[in-house]
């Protein structure tokens, strides 16, 4: 509908309208692009001086960050290395905590951490600042000391410069990660106001080259002033400068407003322009340069009106620094302004001019147009009358025509139409009586049967006839069944579908009467088992017209047989489930029934226990089933009583029984039966009951021992030091030929001595474990082994290693346990020293389950002769040896049990019967996650040992059973 | 040159001699006492370059001891360094805690204590 008009024009007109139209999308291309080339040009020159000033900017400052980083390094190396220099190893004392109060991420409240003590040899590290002062002296740098805590942050407790400590890096924090996993950290001050520090850090190990700390150096950043020099030296056009702030917003380095905050500074628009550039140098990071325009009005030189600005900026990431530089816009752009007005002007004035053309020739062409739209109205409205006058020969003029055609056509169709149809109804119904020939004779007789109900239907199930006796079974009254109901009503829903009544047609048939127990249903829908009798009644041709059938209500005898069912069913649900097992057995002893418990606990299934003879699950066979019969047949009871029964695969296992005479109604005795309560696990709590008991006595009596040892050699300390001092001063008073040197010198090495088993003792009795960590017991035991090899070659034993792979770890120290096997061997080797052959020692190591909790074991087992008797509950004791006097301090092994115990964990001797003397060294498994681990996967063999695993000793038995049965 | 003045509290009587005889040797200027209320009146007296503590005392320990040095005004910032008996992981983070600089347990050898005392004099 747009082109018709334009092509009613006449040629002329068309042309000069197409013409102006070109023209005008000419001259706005043409404008367009010679402004924007234009300004172009003079916008990059612009920005790419303005963008090397701040890339320039950039450079400088990270140049003196690579520097300051490699200084870092560098010092950190000297400071560590001075470090190491100290005397002594680098422990980490687990059972010694030290506790801070941490403060919480941007929180008020504060955490608790702990953090094992750490030493260098003796040297506490903790708030030592004489040791760390010393460091940063030689190493020119502020130096610190973090410890790992125990949750794997990392606390600061010492500094150099008395500066305070505690700062703390939790297990997130990236310097923290670094350190743990052993590598070094190089970086920013953690210290929001020294953000542009650099610190090093380098993780400090322990002797087993465990991380338990970290040793850190700051390099200060002292060269901010020499690029605020050269900074503000820079213009940037006639009135722009650069300046420095941090992602914060506040001014680092500004010609005029240093250390304010501009962040919230607003353009004339009101936009954060400010806030806008950090977000933007932020996302885009490190190194790229981005720009921004903003309209600004500077009310220090009296402005009103805003100008337009630009900056360039640039962030720097490791300090945190955004570097921009800037001018107003017009002092770039003054001469391509001028041009665009310009432009703007001629062709604001071409458009106008194109316009008012445009508008004039299409009110010629609208006008026929407008007719129609109005003709068209009208005829909707159903005035068909109307007709278009037709003005011109073109498209228009052609479409008036045809329209005026078309009302006329419209104007030619009417018509109707009607129909009706009716029906008619129509009615049959028919309904047959049926006739009937019994006598009231026989009703009578039928009807004194009360007991019996009987029914008589025909071959459709119509009953007939319905007696007193069915009444009273079915409940409903004759008068309202006879020839109004069908025998269906007292028959399931059920056997109606499948079709109970063709059945019985079919069984009278053939044999005449059927005879079946069915449920029935009284008039209520009460249900009940019914015993019915069916005859068929069947007329001279032979067709069946009928039945009778006679009823009989079965309930009360259906109701005790269940009862009867149920009972036994539930005693035997009672026996099956006892826990117990339980046992009958005829006068002659064959087993007549057991339980499931029964079979479990004997492991024989109930099929090959029954019928046989009860001795055979007896510990002692025949001779005890005749004691138990015996013993019954007189007292006819028995309670508690101890004995034992053997499994199928020959374990035996005690029990406690009670036992008791079974008889008939007349109270004759028929058999006999037990209940047995599996007390195996009894038994065997009672012996490690008693174990534990005596291990209790001997340990608390260890410890009374090592607190008056620890005692003795703690006073003797003083006199030894005033001695020792003494006789220092007295050595540099005399002349060097003093007659009595010797002799002092001799006192002097009395006091080494007794300064050497005062250590010693204090060993003996030491509480703290130093150097616990998870290990395998076979390091330690490896390490003696291999300390002592050349020794035991030398002395001719064979040594056998029987180390059990896969142990689960445990928490110990490795140098006191090798001291203990150490020990251990050296104590072997001496016993072997006096015979001649068949010199051998076996070391080895394996997993024990059976304890409560699982242990891990090493046994040292040597061929000498053996620990007499009587020594066996001394050789733990302080200052007993068998050895003579020189050879043996007597503490070794009260040295072993003190470490052992402190490992929670215990030494056992065993004296072989063959030859030697076995020590068992005990300790439990790390953790109880280990220890659960270990019990799943030996859960079946545990279960099974209730019955099989432990062997009971006759004399455990015999000794205590109550009487004899 | 003046010489260096050190205080030695231990109520142990023949440690208190011992050392005393020892430092001496050395051109210390040492004050022995045997007490903390003495040790207190003599710091209070005039200032140290370095003191020495046992740990057990009667009344005054040594640990509430240093910890009132710290306080005090005249020998606030002079070392102090334990030498006791005791020398459980306990006894010396407890020495550091109330403000010592070291702590050296008994016996320690002559030549050793010395050094040490050289050492943290400066």
């Amino acid at each position: 509908m747009i082109i018709p008009p334009f092509k009613n024009l006449k040629i002329r007109a068309k042309l000069v309208s197409v013409t102006l139209f070109m023209v005008m999308i000419s001259l706005l291309t043409v404008s367009f692009l010679s402004t924007s080339q234009f300004g172009k040009a003079l916008r990059n020159s612009a920005e790419e001086d303005l963008e090397h000033l701040v890339t320039n900017l950039y450079s400088m400052c990270k140049l003196q960050y690579d520097m300051m980083n490699e200084m870092a390094l560098s010092s950190l190396n000297v400071a560590i290395k001075i470090f190491y220099q100290e005397e002594g190893d680098i422990q980490a004392i687990r059972d010694h905590k030290l506790h801070f109060d941490v403060p919480l991420q941007g929180k008020e409240e504060t955490q608790a951490v702990t953090a094992p003590l750490l030493k260098k040899g003796d040297l506490i590290l903790y708030k030592n600042t004489s040791l760390i002062d010393r460091i940063a002296r030689i190493a020119g740098v502020n130096c610190a000391i973090f410890q790992r805590t125990d949750n794997d942050g990392l606390i600061e407790v010492a500094t150099n410069e008395k500066q305070s400590v505690g700062a703390y890096f939790d297990r997130e924090n990236t310097i923290a990660k670094s350190i743990i996993s052993g590598r070094i950290f190089l970086g920013n001050s953690y210290n929001e106001s020294d953000k542009r520090d650099i610190v090093a850090y380098k993780p400090i190990k322990d002797g087993n080259g465990g991380i338990v700390g970290a040793f850190s150096v700051t390099v200060k950043e002292h060269q901010a002033s020499s690029l605020r020099d050269i900074l503000k030296n820079i213009k940037v056009g006639k009135t722009g400068y650069a300046y420095i702030m941090d992602s914060n917003g506040n001014l680092k380095i500004h010609p005029v407003k240093e250390g304010d905050n501009i962040r919230d500074t607003k353009d004339s628009s009101g936009f954060k322009y400010i806030d806008a550039m950090i977000i933007e140098a932020l996302n885009r990071g490190d190194g790229f340069v981005s720009t921004i325009r903003y309209p600004w009005i500077n009310p220090e030189l009296g402005e009103k009106k805003p100008r337009q600005k630009m900056s360039k900026y640039v962030y720097f990431e490791p300090w945190d620094l955004i570097i921009s530089a800037g001018t107003y816009e017009e002092e770039i752009y003054k001469s391509l302004y001028t041009t665009k007005r310009f432009i703007f002007i001629i062709v604001m004035l071409s458009i106008i001019l194109v316009f008012f053309l445009t508008v004039s020739i299409s009110k010629v062409l609208t006008g026929p147009i407008r007719e129609l739209t109005e003709i068209t109205t009208k005829m909707v409205e159903g005035d068909l009358s109307q007709r278009v006058t037709v003005y011109s020969s073109d498209e228009i003029g052609v479409l008036g025509t045809s329209f005026n055609r078309m009302i006329g056509q419209i104007q030619h169709y009417t018509s109707n139409l009607e129909r009706m149809v009716e029906e008619r109804t129509r009615e049959l119904k028919v309904s047959r009586e049926k006739y009937r020939d019994l006598s009231l004779f026989l009703n009578s007789i039928l009807d004194s049967a009360t007991e019996y109900g009987i029914i008589v239907f025909d071959y459709h199930g119509s009953i007939m006839e319905f007696t007193k006796g069915a009444e009273k079974i079915f409940g409903w009254k004759k008068e309202d069944v006879v020839n109004k109901q069908n025998i269906d009503i007292t028959i399931l829903n059920n056997d109606q579908a499948r079709d109970v009544l063709s059945d019985i047609a079919k069984h009278t048939r053939s044999a005449g009467v059927y005879e079946l127990e069915m449920t029935r249903v009284r008039e209520r829908g009460e249900k009940f088992p019914a015993l019915t009798t069916v005859t068929a009644m069947i007329d001279p041709s032979g067709a069946t017209t009928g039945f009778v059938e006679i009823v009989r209500d079965i309930s009360r005898r259906k109701n005790l047989e269940k009862q009867l069912r149920e009972t036994k069913e539930f005693l035997e649900n009672i026996m099956q489930s006892s826990v117990d097992g339980i046992i009958t057995t005829d006068m002659k002893g064959k087993i007549t029934y057991v339980n499931k418990a029964l079979e479990d606990m004997t492991g024989i299934s109930r099929d090959k226990l029954l019928n046989q003879h009860v001795s055979t699950i007896y510990v002692r066979g025949i001779l005890q089933a005749r004691e138990v019969m015996a013993f019954l047949k007189e007292s006819k009871r028995a309670e508690n009583y101890e004995m034992g029964i053997k499994r199928k695969d020959g374990k035996k296992i005690a029990i406690s029984t009670s036992l008791f005479m079974l008889r008939d109604e007349d109270g004759k005795d028929i058999g006999t039966a037990g209940i047995f309560k599996d007390i195996t696990e009894q038994k065997i709590l009672e012996y490690k009951l008693k174990a534990a008991r005596a291990r209790l006595i001997e340990t608390s009596k260890m410890r009374a021992l090592g607190e008056l040892v620890a005692g003795v050699a703690h006073e003797i300390n003083n006199p030894l030091m005033a001695s020792k001092t003494l006789l220092h001063v007295i050595l540099n008073n005399i002349p060097e030929d003093w007659p009595e040197r010797d002799r002092l010198e001799l006192i002097n090495k009395c006091n080494d001595r007794i300064e050497k088993i005062v250590e010693h003792l204090r060993g003996f009795s030491r509480q703290t474990d130093s150097d616990f960590q998870k290990i395998n017991i076979n390091t330690p035991i490896e390490n003696a082994l291999m300390l002592s090899g050349q020794h035991l070659l030398s002395n001719n034993i064979i040594v056998h290693k029987k180390l059990s792979q896969n142990l689960p770890e445990i928490n110990g120290s490795v140098n006191q346990l090798e001291q203990v096997f150490l020990n251990l061997i050296t104590n072997a080797k001496d016993a072997m020293d006096e015979i001649g052959d068949k010199k051998e020692l076996i070391v080895s190591s394996y997993l024990d389950r059976e304890e409560t909790n699982p242990m891990v074991i090493v046994s040292i087992r040597d061929t000498g002769p053996g620990i007499p008797e009587k020594y066996l509950h001394k050789v733990f004791e302080p200052f007993f040896t068998t050895k003579v006097v020189g050879k043996g301090t007597g503490l070794g092994l009260s040295l072993c049990f003190g470490i052992i115990e402190n490992h929670g964990g215990r030494i056992e001797i065993v004296n072989k019967k063959s030859r030697g003397a076995e020590f068992r060294v005990l300790i439990p498994v790390m953790n109880k996650e280990l220890a659960r681990r270990s019990e799943t996967e030996t859960s079946t063999g545990k279960k099974q040992n209730a019955y099989k695993g432990i062997e009971i000793t006759p004399q455990s038995m015999h000794g205590d059973k109550k009487g004899e049965i | 040159m003046m010489n260096k003045r050190i205080l030695i509290v231990d109520d142990d009587e023949m440690v208190l001699i011992a050392v005393n005889e020892l430092l001496k040797q050395e051109g210390y200027e040492v004050d022995p006492v045997s007490s903390g209320s003495e040790a207190i009146e003599k710091l209070g007296q005039g200032t140290y370059d370095l003191i020495m503590l046992d740990i057990i005392m009667p009344e005054m320990d040594g640990f509430e001891l240093c910890r009132k040095i710290r306080e005090m005004d005249t020998n606030k910032e002079t070392p102090v360094v334990f030498l006791s008996a005791k020398n459980q992981d306990k006894d010396r983070v407890a020495g550091m805690e109330a403000g010592a600089n070291l702590f050296l347990s008994k016996p320690i050898s002559p030549d050793k204590l010395l050094s040490i005392i050289s050492d943290t004099l400066g």
